[in-house]
């Protein structure tokens, strides 16, 4: 029973962990409609950063994580300006085709460059934290997963104050519910989509942070992420950044709990079958908006 | 049996009610005019009739059979055709298999099929451009095409949605003239959505009035459009007054 | 007209004295490995050129049909040729149930959910070992044992050649059946369908049905080559089910100019003997490079050349590569 509570809690933390990458996803899926697979390519490269400074320069994660987080904004936004974007301006409808292909090829390229460079050995690291467990009323719960779930926690709430006092976080929120009218008021949706894909670059950097102490660092790391992360932004619901977070603690538990009573790879495969369920019964999600 | 009946119509899109208590008829062979101000709701009962939705509650008759619920594919084979406000073309296909492909919804060979569309592009003056791309033909052009593709479907009952809708002067009154041609020489019903005024007051027999989603009027386009609560629909409160 | 008949027979020709020609059994086998990605990216052509829904998941059926046959070889001693079409029609009915909740959302939701279905076999099929009597050894793949000589039965054949003619067969087949389709009644539904499927069944199209029999068409064959697949490279393992396949495919028939006859061939010889050379120059100790160029390769086409290579070249020479009318 206690290692049942135990699974549950370990999967909404790590759930809200996905969630808060999966939200990051949602940003770039839900403003700039762009299916992106190397999202998870790109939490490689964070997590590789927050690697080596820790390893080299003994930074802890938790303070190199505005570097990670601003080297990454600028990562995404470069992505965005010099991959995406002429696509984009070309086609007066891009195909999802093109994007989803254009972004597996950078994916692939992103992660094999890593490979080369670092070699295929599963890297851990040993911080303060890592393996450590707090008690409270009985449960263990791991120290690590913990703070990246308040953390995270703290961002997204962050992040929806920002989307909805400041100017940009405004524009942001026009532009991913109506191009054109957005357009018409003067936004420069280009410039949207770019600080977009800063903003969930950013918070990759963030992620990646609260993940190294105790996830393993692998050029493949980001392709565990990457089709979960958009089932959970698909099951939360297009546009809710709620939904989505809620949508990671769903799947987290469900991953958690499922790997006590089936096979852990098999549990991947129920959540997959989840998600085709959940897109013939309500394609919105949980909590998305109905649109067109 | 009326020949086309919406009764108690109700449509909503989560909280937002788009079609209110909608209640309308429609004799065989007359032309009706649909109009409203934007936003009121007009081609989502357009959407509603041929299928793309589904109502909340409500019936839709046509000739006696209720066509609620029922799939676009369906809704054409018995007989009602649409045309969309923004034209959707098979680009990459021929004007000439524009056609043909929607002949194929009652005819099966492609002889016949061919035959029947080139006899209807050219009841609207598209027959030389049978063999083009129909993403290379103009605005006026393309919304020929989507008329000749619902009339190759035989329809006894027709949807227009915004024919005029970006179409000059002279393409207008062309357009005008095919429409009434479709009733006079096809037999063919026409309920129309308009926001050109005069085109409505030329062509249509009957006007019905549709604001958020509730008929408000009905009648004879001259009577209609000095009808206050029309006038109060579309240009607010002041102008209301008789 | 004539001009494509002749050019077409003109190809088939060359193609059939290929082997008289070239007896390297090396070039033999990248001939083969050519033509079986042609056929692959051909029956993908059906659902994804003709109906336009693209598809992420033809890396299932070609599973599909690489486990079916073999499975029923090893255990029940079905000769291959039979257990290729019985893994095609596994497949296609397999289809239905991944075309029925597929095909009810469209753009990126469609392709995402062809992906979690690759996914879902994939994991499966790593993962499952014991099933009854069957052994489907989970991850460690299942190999077919080398049985010297020529035979038919067995479909293994000692010398290329054998493979080589039937996999030509197989294509001109695909070829034969892509065209007709595409001349057909049906096939202007299907276009129709891939143009604007809104506009599609609002003439009365049943684009449910019709996109559900494009795909069948599309399993059917995919699972073909599953067969020849493994009869040809005698090991079969869990990774044909993933999503990279899939993209390889897809890619194949993208830049050779998906929904044209030709296409999927022309893309297959362009990108297959690249596949392969980096495979074999760079495999060993760059492994990963051969993945950056095949990257690079996507990038360079998605932002240059999306449409693929034919339509560009195909509006100036209209006559040789026509799609419709």
């Amino acid at each position: 029973m206690i290692g049942f509570i135990e699974a549950t809690i370990s999967g909404i933390l790590m759930g809200g962990l996905y969630g808060f990458i999966a939200v990051s996803l949602s940003l770039i899926f839900g403003v700039a409609k762009i299916v992106n697979f190397a999202h998870g390519a790109l939490f490689m490269v964070a997590m590789f950063l927050v690697y080596w400074i820790l390893v080299l320069l003994k930074v802890d994660p938790y303070l190199s994580s505005l570097i990670a987080a601003g080297f990454l904004f600028f990562f995404g936004y470069f992505f965005q300006r010099f991959f995406i974007e002429p696509i984009l301006r070309r086609e007066k409808e891009t195909a999802p085709l093109t994007v989803i292909l254009l972004t597996s090829g950078l994916m692939m390229i992103i992660e094999n460059v890593a490979l080369l460079l670092f070699g295929a050995d599963y890297r851990t690291v040993k911080t303060g934290y890592t393996g450590k467990v707090w008690e409270i009323a009985g449960l263990f719960i791991a120290q690590p997963r913990m703070i990246g779930f308040v953390l995270s926690l703290i961002l997204i709430l962050l992040l929806g104050l920002y989307l909805r006092k400041t100017n940009l976080g405004r524009a942001i929120r026009a532009t991913s519910q109506d191009r054109e009218a957005a357009r018409l008021m003067g936004i420069d949706d280009y410039r949207v989509y770019k600080i977009t894909f800063g903003v969930g670059g950013i918070m990759l950097g963030f992620a990646a942070a609260f993940l190294v102490p105790f996830y393993f660092v692998h050029p493949a790391v980001g392709e565990l992420f990457v089709l979960k992360s958009f089932v959970i932004v698909v099951l939360g619901g297009l546009g809710s950044i709620t939904g989505a977070f809620l949508a990671g603690i769903i799947v987290g538990i469900i991953e958690s709990l499922g790997a006590q009573f089936i096979n852990s790879a098999l549990v991947e495969s129920l959540i997959f079958i989840i998600f085709i369920g959940c897109l013939v019964v309500k394609p919105t999600g949980l909590l998305g908006k109905q649109r067109e | 049996m009326a020949f086309f009946e919406i009764k108690d119509l109700q449509k909503q899109f989560g909280g937002l009610v788009a079609i209110r208590d909608l209640n309308m008829s429609i004799e065989q062979g007359e032309i009706v005019g649909l109009i409203g101000p934007n936003g009121a709701g007009k081609t989502t009962l357009f959407n509603v009739i041929t299928g793309v939705y589904g109502p909340k509650r409500g019936q839709i008759l046509f000739k006696g059979r209720n066509l609620a619920g029922m799939g676009p594919d369906k809704i054409c084979q018995r007989g009602i055709a649409r045309t969309f406000q923004i034209v959707k073309p098979f680009h990459t296909l021929t004007v000439l298999d524009n056609t043909k492909v929607a002949a194929f919804c009652r005819i099966k060979s492609h002889e016949k099929a061919t035959q029947t569309s080139i006899g209807i592009l050219h009841f609207l003056g598209l027959e030389d451009k049978a063999h083009i791309p129909a993403e290379h033909l103009t605005l006026a052009q393309k919304k020929k095409l989507e008329l000749a593709r619902a009339l190759a479907t035989q329809p006894q009952f027709l949807l227009l949605d915004e024919t005029l809708a970006g179409l000059n002067a002279t393409e207008m009154d062309s357009m005008i003239e095919t429409v009434r041609k479709i009733r006079e020489q096809k037999g063919v019903t026409i309920l129309a959505v308009e926001h050109v005024m005069r085109a409505v007051m030329k062509i249509s027999d009957r006007v019905v009035v549709i604001d958020q989603g509730h008929k408000i009027a009905e009648g004879p386009p001259e009577e209609v459009v000095r009808n206050p609560e029309v006038i109060k629909a579309y240009l607010g409160e002041e102008y209301g007054r008789p | 007209m004539s001009w494509n008949r002749t050019l077409f027979a003109l190809a088939v020709l060359a193609a059939v004295l290929f082997p008289l020609v070239v007896r390297d059994p090396y070039f033999l086998h990248a001939a083969i490995t050519v033509l079986l990605f042609a056929f692959l990216a051909s029956s993908w052509n059906i659902i994804g050129g003709l109906a336009g829904q693209h598809s992420f998941g033809h890396s299932v059926f070609l599973g599909i049909g690489a486990y079916v046959s073999t499975i029923l070889f090893i255990y029940w001693n079905v000769p291959p040729f039979l257990g290729m079409i019985i893994g095609g029609i596994i497949a296609a009915i397999a289809s239905i149930g991944i075309g029925y909740p597929c095909f009810k959302l469209r753009g990126p939701y469609f392709a995402l959910s062809t992906l979690a279905f690759t996914e879902i076999f994939r994991i499966i099929a790593t993962t499952t070992e014991q099933v009854g009597p069957v052994d489907l050894k989970g991850a460690a793949g299942i190999l077919i044992s080398f049985r010297p000589g020529n035979s038919f039965v067995n479909f293994q054949f000692a010398e290329k050649a054998y493979y080589y003619y039937i996999i030509l067969a197989m294509l001109i087949l695909i070829l034969f059946i892509h065209n007709w389709i595409e001349k057909s009644r049906w096939g202007l539904y299907l276009a129709a369908i891939r143009d604007n499927e809104d506009a599609a069944r609002s003439i009365g199209i049943n684009a449910r049905r019709f996109k559900i029999l494009a795909l069948m068409i599309s399993a059917f064959f995919g699972a073909m080559a599953g067969t020849f697949y493994a009869q040809f490279f005698l090991y079969i393992e869990p990774i044909l089910f993933s999503s990279a396949l899939s993209i390889e495919i897809l890619l194949i028939a993208i830049v050779g100019g998906a929904g044209t006859l030709m296409g999927p061939f022309l893309g297959s010889l362009i990108l297959t003997p690249i596949s392969e050379l980096t495979r074999t120059y760079l495999g060993g100790t760059y492994a990963g490079v051969q993945l950056i160029i095949y990257g690079g390769i996507l990038v360079a086409v998605m932002m240059f050349a999306p449409q693929g290579i034919i339509p560009p070249l195909a509006k100036r020479y209209r006559m040789l590569f026509e799609r419709r009318a």
